[in-house]
This record gives structure tokens, sequence and C-alpha cells, in this order.
């Protein structure tokens, strides 16, 4: 059928969507797969590695509304839930949370600097990760400063190098 | 009517919010049920069969460092077999002196890891399921020990919890002794038992699987004894240095018939 045609038939904004969940899906897939290889184990049996979903929905969250952000974070955090093996619903909850920051984030006009994103990344992702290992660690022998400063702080720092290197590539 | 319809618009973001929030939280306190079960083996299967034929290019990679320690690995345990045979034979010979039954060995399937879930290092998926008759509950090993359950599976993939788990917990004997003691993982390599304050222990102690409970075969490896409290009290608490080192897990094996097993 001819392309043209598809787009009259099909209403473009189904187009985008249909796009922005194929880009979420690959993103789910090198997440849970590809970036076993840029792991880092700087501590036994703590591996770190960027949250790259997290990174796309932080660029697609300061391009969309508040509440696109917020249903997208939850669909990606239930897809990668799902396909990772880990506990049901604890990604859903924890992008969902930010996506839903995002939508105080200045939109993507405004963010002229590369130290403005990643101040702003950090903090979103800081509360991010916060909240994922604090909910994984009830019940635990793991206390609080070594979830802030082994966890979560490592994790947000890879994530937020990651992240300028792609807000970088893009702004060019 | 119209004046509430006007409410949820204008407030629809928040109301989005609430909504996904009260479908994950009850998601997460849902995981143990049968359907969130079968939903999680059904897209383990999935994402199972898609990183399977992306596990190719690390295989490739990783095959020569694999071959120069697999035949390391070879040659110790072509010494180690001779020695055991030795030892069979003479046990052998004196089950038939004191008549005793023979042991019926377990069933063992094994398999790779084919993806697993940082940062806690808390599961790993397996590429054998239901098919390969994998269930619920079956332990998961390797040489060096005890590497967690399977928690749910799908047809072709399982989905195993590891000891590094925070949640997991396996009662755990000290080895040549009654001494017994629920284990959970601590941090780094390192995991912790508490046991009765009268009981004796010694720094390098093997713990094992106890024989207790229902899901693991009794002595199976977990750890050495590296350090315990010594003020007394009422339980001491002993801090055990695992065998596996779970995050070059490659090759595990499950245990498929311990319940059949033990039931005889």
């Amino acid at each position: 059928m001819n392309s043209a045609i598809l787009t009259k038939i099909i209403k473009p904004a189904y187009v985008k969507l249909l796009k922005w969940a194929l880009v979420f899906f690959l993103l789910i897939i090198a997440q849970i797969y590809v970036l076993n290889f840029f792991s880092l184990e700087f501590r036994p049996n703590t591996v770190v590695k960027p949250d790259i979903v997290l990174i796309f929905l932080f660029f697609f969250g300061i391009r969309y509304s508040q509440l696109t952000s917020t249903l997208t974070g939850f669909a990606s955090g239930f897809f990668l839930d799902a396909l990772g093996g880990g506990m049901l619903g604890l990604h859903a909850l924890t992008k969902t949370v930010a996506g839903f920051l995002m939508g105080y984030v200045p939109r993507t006009h405004k963010i002229h600097k590369i130290v403005q994103f990643c101040l702003l990344f950090f903090t979103i992702s800081i509360i991010h990760d916060m909240l994922y290992n604090a909910i994984y660690i009830i019940n635990t022998e793991l206390g609080f400063w070594r979830l802030l400063f082994v966890h979560s702080l490592s994790s947000t720092i890879y994530s937020v190098f990651i992240g300028s290197i792609i807000y970088y590539w893009l702004k060019r | 009517m119209e004046r509430v319809i006007k409410f949820f618009i204008v407030y629809k973001t928040i109301f989005a919010f609430l909504f996904c929030i009260v479908l994950s939280t009850s998601l997460i306190f849902s995981n143990q049920t049968e359907q969130v079960s079968i939903l999680r083996g059904k897209f383990a299967d999935f994402s199972s069969s898609i990183t399977q034929k992306l596990n190719w290019f690390s295989l490739v990679f990783s095959a020569l460092e694999d071959n120069e320690r697999l035949r390391l690995e070879n040659s110790r345990l072509s010494f180690e077999n001779t020695q055991f045979r030795e030892l069979k034979e003479a046990n052998d010979r004196l089950r038939e002196l004191l008549e005793f039954k023979k042991n019926v060995p377990y069933d063992f399937r094994t398999g790779q890891i084919v993806h697993w879930y940082p940062p806690f290092l808390s599961t790993v998926t397996i590429n054998l399921g239901q098919n390969d008759r994998i269930k619920k509950n079956d332990p998961v090993i390797t040489s060096d020990g005890l590497v967690g359950k399977i928690i749910t599976s799908g047809k072709n993939s399982a989905i195993c919890q590891l000891l590094t788990d925070g949640s997991f917990k396996v009662s755990a004997q000290i080895k040549n002794s009654d001494i017994i003691g629920f284990l959970q993982y601590k941090q780094d390599n390192y995991a912790v038992i508490d046991i009765r304050g009268s009981a004796t222990v010694d720094i390098g102690d093997t713990v094992v699987t106890s024989s207790h409970g229902n899901i693991y075969p009794f002595g199976i490896p977990i750890g050495t004894i590296i350090d315990f409290t010594r003020e007394p009290g009422l339980f001491k608490t002993v801090t055990v240095k695992l065998f596996v080192n779970y995050v070059r897990l490659r090759d595990v094996s499950v245990i498929t018939n311990v319940n059949s097993y033990e039931n005889k």
C-alpha cells in the first residue's frame, strides 16, 4: 500500500505514538541486555549501569506534556519490569514518579547549557533511584547511607554522565 | 455531572498520576500471586527468546577466556574424580556390609543465564522452563554452591531468585554440627546467620543448607564463616563469606526432583 494513503488512513498522532512505542521498546531491550556490557562492578555483587530508559524519558518529558511523560513513565517501567525479570510494578512506580516530576522541569527550548541539563536530570534521577532502592531494601540488612552512596548515587552519576553525552550529541 | 467531568479534565494529570501509582503499588504487592507469576513466566519466555539470540555475540567474545578456565577446571576435576571414585568404591563396600539402601540421585538440568537484573543482582533469567520440567521452588546451584531458587517459570525460561536478593532466606546449618539458623544476604559477598548464643563455631567452618525445610536438599555448600559476635547473649550473629561469585554466573544447574525424592 502507498505510504501516503497509509498516512491518510492512520492518523498522524497514532503514527507518532507507534514510533515512540517502538523507540521505548528498543531502549528497554538495550537496557536489559546491551547495557550489561557497560556495567561497572565497583564492589563485590554491586553492579551499576546507566538507566537509558530514564534518560530518554527525560528528553521525552521536557518535550511533551506532564500527562504524556507520566503515562510513558508508567508504561516503560512496567515493560522494563516484565521483560527484565525483576519485581513487577517497581520500575512502573518509580518511572511514573519520574515522569510526573519531569512536568515541573523547564521545557526543551529553555535548557541551553549542559550544566543545566545535568543538574535537572541529576535531581530527577536521584529521586528515582532512591525510591527504587528504598522499596527494594525493605526487610534487608542494607543501611540508609549505603543505599544512598553506594547504590543510588553511583547509578545516578553514571546515568548523568551518559545522559550528558547524549544531550551534547543531540544539541549538535 | 458536567462540573464533575470538568473537574476530572482540569486535574487529569493528577488523576492519571494517582491511578498509575495505585496500579503499580498493587502490582508490587501481588508479585507472589499465581496470576502474576504466570504473567512473569510468559514475559520471561518472550524476553529470553530475544536475548538468547543476542547472547551469541557475548559467547563469541568470551569463548577464549572460557576455554582456558574450563581447561584448568577439567584438570582439577579429573584428579578429584579419581580420588572420589576410590572413595565411592570403599563407601559402596561399607554400605553393602551394613546393608544400607542405595541413595536415589537427584535429577539435574543444566542451563545458562540469559540475563540478570541489577543493581542488586536479585534475579536472573535462565534458559530452562516447564518444557525442561523446571518448576517453582526448584533449587539452583553451581559446582561452587547454592545460587538460589526458581520463583516462576515459562515454557522455555525461568526466573531464579538469587541468594543475594534481600528477601531471600534459607535454613542453613554449620557443617558437622546441629547448629541451624536462617541465612540472609547482607552486602558485597557476605551473608549473616543468627544462631543460638550457646553454639560454638569457628572461623573457617563451612555453612551448608540444612536438613529442615522442603526446598533445598541437605548439604549444598553456601559459604564459610569469617566472623561472629563474641558478646554473650541469646543469639549470635555469624558472618559468612559466600562461595558463589554471583556477578560471574554463567552456567547453573537446577535440581528438579527434590520434593519427589524427599517424600519417598
